[in-house]
């Protein structure tokens, strides 16, 4: 269908970045430059290449020691949270597509209600109770990836369920559960692994708030928006320190956004590249 | 039209009750007791029943629920046990924050993105729209307290243009309290813009390839008129619908950004109430933020009908 079609500058620029992520991340588990919690009060805030690549923070930690191992946690929380809240949304999208009636309007509303709470609101009220972490905040955003799925799959579930073939499967007595599993999933895996993507972005900005605000995995692990939060404070005297970070989450945000368009204008034939 | 309108706010009344029965269920349900919480580990037991008295934690719950409910709507948020004031002054003072700070930013995100959608959708495939799309690419990638912070250190530290933070109040005029909220709507505004130019670029797009403008066209029509007649009118609506959608976000964005500027917004007032576990006032305030979210989406609904008088005619929408 899509073979021999060159794939998009987005497409190459998305998976570029993301794959670069990812084996920093991954790189960031065995080793980084200096051990990322290690302080060295006599070196601290020093500028980019005075110590290290990109210079130290204000307990002397090398700065690109800290990105490395905060991409493990804010590419580790943002993955888990689409996982989970991409499974559940799924599973309810596709179930309620299936039942239709009386769930489907509940279910449907629900996930009306579940907009209305900010991943940073709900983990706040989350956090309060149960105490801010890694955890918590993965919940957060997962709670709210829940209703974009449902919604993305139910939408998409109910398209395959009209197609004839799926019509002739019924009439040959085949179940709810055997459709959906057989020709309802696969057929909306892309639109599904699409969105994933995307959120994907929208994950790592919101785990990112979450860590500048305090609610993410606690200290002295690194997280980009931690490390922001502590940039706040030497904001006049050690600027770069607020540089790095940003601009890591921004092009990690940015890598999923590209390859999530770029796998859309791929996977759906019908929209224009570049729309 | 009226049976549409009251079936709408049926409709608002059942969520906003749906919204509140699931703040109440988090905060009241999950494990772990508020007034415990408030308190910390080293409470006396006299201390946590007094606390539980006072907070009607000893009442079962549905009364509670229809107690915190009944005060809600007759504007009785209860009392902040940090600030022993009522949470509804509280709300109110912070609001007056909150409120302009994202209007201002929806105007500044809007006064952006369409212009510059309109212009690349109109110029598509030439060197401005593919500008213009690649930074709104970028824009929306950008955190948008990322963005307060590297505003607060260019604008204010370095050029001294604008506050760097703090809010004079409106009692000290418009102008100083405008002046306060200029970088905050900036930093929210632009990731927005990002999105809505996108999303402005496709509408415009989609419209001008729709049959009717086609045949417009094709019996004259202008390409400049079939845009401004019809294109933009049209783009409108899923324009409006992103809008509602991003209220959510700018909602989390006035958390963060309040908190980088050190304004007394709503959004600063359910991170102090969580870091003080008052959970009075942040019961209260994700109840706030969670209601002005589903009305902000409602008043969208309805926008549509004024946009788009297919669906008023249909009234079904």
């Amino acid at each position: 269908m899509t073979a021999g079609r060159p794939p998009g500058p987005r497409l190459v620029a998305g998976l570029a970045i993301t794959a670069v992520l990812a084996a920093v991340a991954l790189v960031a588990l065995a080793w980084t430059p200096e051990p990322p919690t290690r302080m060295a009060i006599l070196f601290k805030l020093r500028p980019p290449l005075a110590h290290g690549l990109l210079g130290t923070d204000a307990f002397g930690r090398d700065v690109l020691s800290m990105l490395m191992a905060g991409a493990r946690n804010s590419l580790g929380v943002a993955l888990a949270a689409v996982a989970l809240g991409g499974s559940a949304g799924t599973l309810l999208g596709v179930g309620v597509a299936a039942r239709r009636g009386l769930v489907d309007g509940l279910v449907m509303r629900g996930c009306d209600v579940a907009f209305a709470f900010p991943p940073i609101v709900s983990a706040m009220m989350l956090g309060a109770l149960l105490g801010p972490g890694r955890a918590t905040a993965t919940l957060a955003i997962a709670l709210f990836m829940v209703p974009v799925f449902a919604r993305v799959s139910r939408g998409a579930a109910l398209q395959v369920w009209s197609r004839d073939y799926v019509l002739a499967a019924r009439g040959a007595g085949r179940g709810a559960l055997a459709i959906s599993l057989d020709h309802v999933l696969p057929n909306i895996a892309g639109q599904l692994v699409v969105q994933a993507t995307i959120q994907l972005g929208l994950a790592v900005l919101t785990e990112a708030g979450l860590s500048f605000l305090g609610l993410g995995a606690p200290p002295p692990e690194p997280s980009w928006g931690r490390m922001l939060a502590d940039a706040q404070t030497y904001m006049v005297r050690a600027p770069w320190l607020a540089v790095a970070p940003g601009a890591t989450i921004a092009l990690a945000v940015l890598g999923f956004n590209l390859l999530g368009d770029g796998l859309r204008d791929r996977l759906d034939p019908r929209r224009s590249p570049g729309r | 039209m009226l049976a549409l309108l009251s079936r709408r706010l049926l409709g608002l009344a059942a969520t906003l009750l749906a919204v509140a029965a699931l703040v109440f269920a988090v905060m009241s349900v999950l494990p772990g007791d508020p007034a415990a919480i408030m308190l910390g580990t080293s409470a006396r037991p006299d201390t946590l029943a007094a606390l539980h008295r006072q907070m009607g934690l000893d009442a079962p719950v549905p009364v509670r629920f229809g107690r915190w409910l009944g005060g809600a709507l007759t504007g009785d948020f209860g009392v902040s046990t940090t600030y022993g004031v009522p949470v509804a002054a509280l709300i109110a003072e912070r609001l007056a924050v909150t409120l302009p700070l994202a209007f201002l930013a929806i105007a500044l995100s809007v006064a952006a993105a369409l212009p510059l959608g309109v212009l690349a959708a109109a110029r598509r495939g030439q060197a401005v729209d593919v500008l213009v799309t690649a930074l709104a690419q970028l824009g929306v990638a950008l955190p948008n307290f990322w963005l307060g912070l590297l505003l607060v250190l260019t604008v204010a530290v370095w050029l001294g243009w604008l506050p760097a933070g703090g809010f004079p109040g409106w009692a000290a005029g418009p102008g100083p309290a405008l002046a306060a909220l200029v970088l905050p709507a900036l930093a929210l505004a632009l990731p927005q813009a990002g999105i809505l130019t996108r999303v402005t670029r496709t509408a415009v797009l989609d419209v001008l390839e729709e049959d009717f403008v086609r045949t417009a066209r094709a019996k004259g029509l202008s390409r400049r008129a079939a845009l401004w007649r019809h294109a933009v009118p049209n783009a409108l609506v899923p324009v409006v619908t992103v809008l509602g959608l991003q209220f959510s976000f700018l909602i989390a964005g006035s958390v963060l950004v309040e908190s980088v500027f050190g304004l007394p917004g709503l959004g600063r007032l359910a991170y102090q109430a969580f870091a003080q576990r008052d959970l009075v006032v942040l019961q209260d305030v994700v109840l706030v933020f969670a209601a002005l979210v589903i009305v902000v989406n409602f008043l969208v609904d309805l926008a549509y009908l004024a946009l788009d008088p297919r669906l008023r005619a249909r009234g079904t929408a």
